[in-house]
């Protein structure tokens, strides 16, 4: 066993010059920073060095198998001025990353609360909800994949083949050859996908919030309208920024709906950041203009972390 | 409950003792394994030979089952551990390109058209089984396939997967039409068939199969890509325009807008289940069609028997379709490139090359003049295309050859967006073929350097 003696931070092997120093400036207990060094580690070469390899190959002509040179800022010139599914990449990602978390923060809330007032059956329902977000993306987007098939959709056959549909002689629906249809496509399957999430996270939400809050808005006549816009979302409000946060940063960077679904296409309408950085850096080989791709997000969730953070601690200083 | 001397919270790690053990234990791991990935090198005791080949997924299963039959064999006569891995094949450029990047990976790669020139510094020269495979075979059909940018063979030349019209010889017959000779006739009897039901496939897509028939139309409207020197971009021509208003003729009247959304698996899947009336396809629509014993919706009679193979349609400047070429190169990073050349010259001997081609039941069309005219092709009607389509096949980048410029334009599939656009009317045929002139001159001039 140890002494106390022994066990006074990890310094006692060092020279009193240097453990004043390592004391003055970390602290008495060095064991801590041993036992976060292999997460150090990892971090940086997981994380820092790929990313500051990505700043470099972004501003060189590094083209996979070839000797690269460093050309500056061209690859972002070149990306602004003349490649024009890159702006297509900029609408694509703003109208999927909007549209999609949007409707899962308004569906999430809806189903929550739905969920809340459910009491038979709540372990199976609540159990059920998440199957589409444990399930491997992959795999449950094959399924979608073949639903939409653009010959033999499911969809279609069904709006085609059965009543009341019938009656009204529903055409050929191109799920994902319609550059519209294509995009709405991928923009419904993510948020199936992502819905769950929502559900469970806003529930657990719902639940931490006190019923006497409630009882006392009962005591003073608030209608229900009144007692969700008041009491219930303002008290959601930090949980929903922290769910809209992550679920922002996954869809801004989700590649595996679109690549299963549609690889980018009708004619790159559904490319999204990270489908168009891959096409490009991996598949074009243009490691140079695919790593410039990617980073051009980087800046933009920079901005959108620090704006969501700032309004969650805001609201962490909410006073009952 | 004892406080620790830690402080709060320390309690659950144990006596400081073991905190050190811990530490030390996950140091030595730590280094460990940094060393091995800093050396790229396994400890001796991890250290087994072992040839691994990557191939594109067969179109016709069998053909990788032989193929890995005998890379067993060959393992089992050589005494070496061997590994068969396949991907599917619009995933092996990604794959390739990733090895390559990594400089790890597998020994053997299947490659194709302008890999060999792409990948020049990264593949192992072959020129001495190229000449030994070929001086057994009968000597090869084509001579400038495989070569790196230094005019050495940088790959073998394995096969090619020629695209004839698939047709529907039943409906045409309802019709009361003769089998399609030109691209005139194929709109023609499209449009009619359309009509009824039964619309021309054509992939306007990213699918291989759209890279390769976009190119036969163009050049059999007398259309190029790019000069015989391989280096001068040629693309931006009235043929060429002449050609995308065709493309959008044929997408108006005779397709209907899945195809823009196909992908390699689709119109076979179309010809087989009985709605599409032609594609342009390898034999693979057929050979699927007889597996799933699929049979003409309403009747009891199997779709294959009335699908039949006719030559690629002529256009104004003739008959031109283009192909993809197969072949099999070794990585130079590979440990163990002279095994890996044995493993060819196996594979390739007359005796192997001719299971494998049996497999692949005509799809795999020989490189190689002695199986030119195998009675394979003299075996079933539906074959009799293949003996003779050579004739019109050319490979990537025709009228020059192969190039690294030529295989970076098909993996963009710069001609099937241009020709997408031109169908859709998202941009006019000029103004596709003008922005697809910009960018291949961007990739040329790369390349050119």
């Amino acid at each position: 066993m140890a002494t106390a003696s022994e066990v006074e931070g990890g310094v006692r092997n060092t020279s009193p010059g240097v453990r004043s120093f390592l004391r003055r400036n970390l602290g008495p207990d060095t064991d801590g920073y041993l036992f976060v060094l292999p997460s150090i580690v990892m971090v940086l070469c997981l994380i820092v060095y790929p990313f500051g390899l990505a700043v470099y190959f972004s501003m060189s002509d590094a083209f996979i198998g070839e000797p690269m040179e460093f050309i500056g800022l061209e690859n972002f010139v070149y990306i602004f001025e003349e490649d024009d599914i890159f702006l297509l990449v900029i609408r694509n990602t703003i109208l999927f990353a909007v549209i999609s978390v949007v409707c899962k923060v308004v569906l999430g809330l809806l189903c929550a609360l739905l969920l809340q007032r459910i009491t038979h059956l709540k372990r199976f329902l609540r159990g059920a909800m998440l199957l589409p977000f444990v399930a491997p993306t992959a795999l449950t987007t094959l399924g979608w994949w073949l639903i939409l098939d653009p010959t033999y959709s499911h969809i279609n056959w069904i709006l085609q083949n059965t009543f009341p549909f019938t009656l009204f002689e529903i055409r050929d629906y191109q799920f994902l050859g319609e550059p519209t249809l294509a995009l709405g496509s991928v923009i419904f399957v993510n948020i199936w996908r992502g819905l769950p999430f929502f559900i469970i996270t806003i529930l657990a939400g719902l639940m931490s919030i006190p019923d006497h809050l409630y009882e006392a808005a009962d005591i003073d006549g608030a209608s229900t309208w009144q007692k969700f816009w008041k009491i219930t979302l303002p008290l959601l409000k930090p949980v929903l920024a922290i769910i809209i946060l992550f679920s922002t940063i996954f869809t801004l960077a989700d590649f595996n709906i679109v690549y299963v679904l549609t690889r980018g296409g009708p004619m790159n309408e559904t490319h999204l950041f990270a489908t168009y950085s891959f096409t490009l850096g991996i598949l074009n080989h243009e490691v140079g203009l695919g790593a410039a791709i990617s980073l051009f997000l980087f800046p933009m969730m920079v901005l959108f972390v620090i704006f969501l953070l700032r309004m969650v601690r805001r609201d962490s200083a909410y006073e009952l | 409950m004892t406080k620790s001397k830690n402080g709060p919270g320390t309690e659950l790690l144990g006596s400081d003792s073991s905190r050190r053990g811990f530490l030390k234990g996950t140091a030595a791991v730590t280094g460990g394994l940094a060393g091995i990935l800093a050396t790229g090198v396994a400890p001796a005791v991890g250290q087994e030979r072992e040839l691994k080949m990557l191939v594109n997924s067969h179109f016709v299963p069998a053909a990788d089952a032989e193929l890995k039959r005998q890379l067993e064999e060959f393992g089992k006569a050589e005494g070496v551990k061997v590994r068969f891995d396949r991907v599917a094949h619009l995933q092996l450029p990604a794959v390739l390109a990733g090895e390559v990047q990594g400089q790890k990976g597998h020994d053997i790669i299947s490659t194709r058209d302008g890999n060999a020139h792409l990948y020049s510094k990264h593949l192992v020269n072959v020129d001495d089984i190229y000449e030994k495979i070929g001086a057994a075979g009968g000597g090869w059909t084509n001579n400038e396939f495989g070569k790196g940018r230094d005019g050495s063979q940088k790959t073998i030349p394995w096969y090619f997967i020629s695209f004839p019209i698939a047709i529907r010889t039943d409906l045409v017959a309802e019709i009361g039409e003769n089998l399609p000779d030109t691209w005139d006739d194929v709109l023609r009897i499209g449009t009619k068939l359309k009509a009824k039901g039964h619309p021309v496939g054509i992939q306007l897509s990213h699918g291989a199969d759209s890279n390769w028939i976009l190119r036969g139309m163009l050049w059999s409207w007398g259309g190029k890509m790019v000069e015989a020197d391989s280096k001068t971009v040629a693309i931006n021509s009235k043929e060429a325009i002449d050609c995308m208003k065709f493309v959008a003729s044929l997408y108006k009247d005779a397709m209907q807008p899945e195809v823009l959304a196909w992908d390699d698996r689709n119109n076979n899947v179309c010809l087989a289940s009985g709605k599409c009336s032609m594609i342009l396809n390898p034999v693979s629509a057929y050979r699927s069609a007889v597996r799933d014993e699929a049979l003409i919706q309403g009747t009891d009679r199997p779709v294959h028997q009335v699908i039949n193979h006719i030559m690629p349609p002529k256009g104004p400047a003739g008959r031109h379709m283009a192909a993809a070429h197969q072949s099999v190169g070794i990585w130079k990073f590979s440990k163990n490139v002279d095994i890996a050349k044995k493993f060819l010259e196996y594979h390739f001997a007359p005796a192997n090359a001719e299971k494998h081609l049996q497999a692949s039941a005509g799809y795999n069309q020989p490189l190689l003049k002695s199986n030119a005219l195998h009675p394979l092709y003299a075996s079933n009607s539906k074959y009799y295309f293949a003996p003779f389509i050579g004739w019109y096949t050319h490979a990537l980048g025709w009228p020059g050859v192969p190039t690294a410029a030529a295989q970076t334009i098909w993996d963009q599939y710069l001609l099937p967006d241009a020709a997408a656009a031109a169908a859709t009317g998202k941009a006019t045929p000029e103004e596709a073929i003008k922005k697809l002139e910009k960018q291949m001159t961007r990739i040329y001039k790369r390349f050119n350097k």
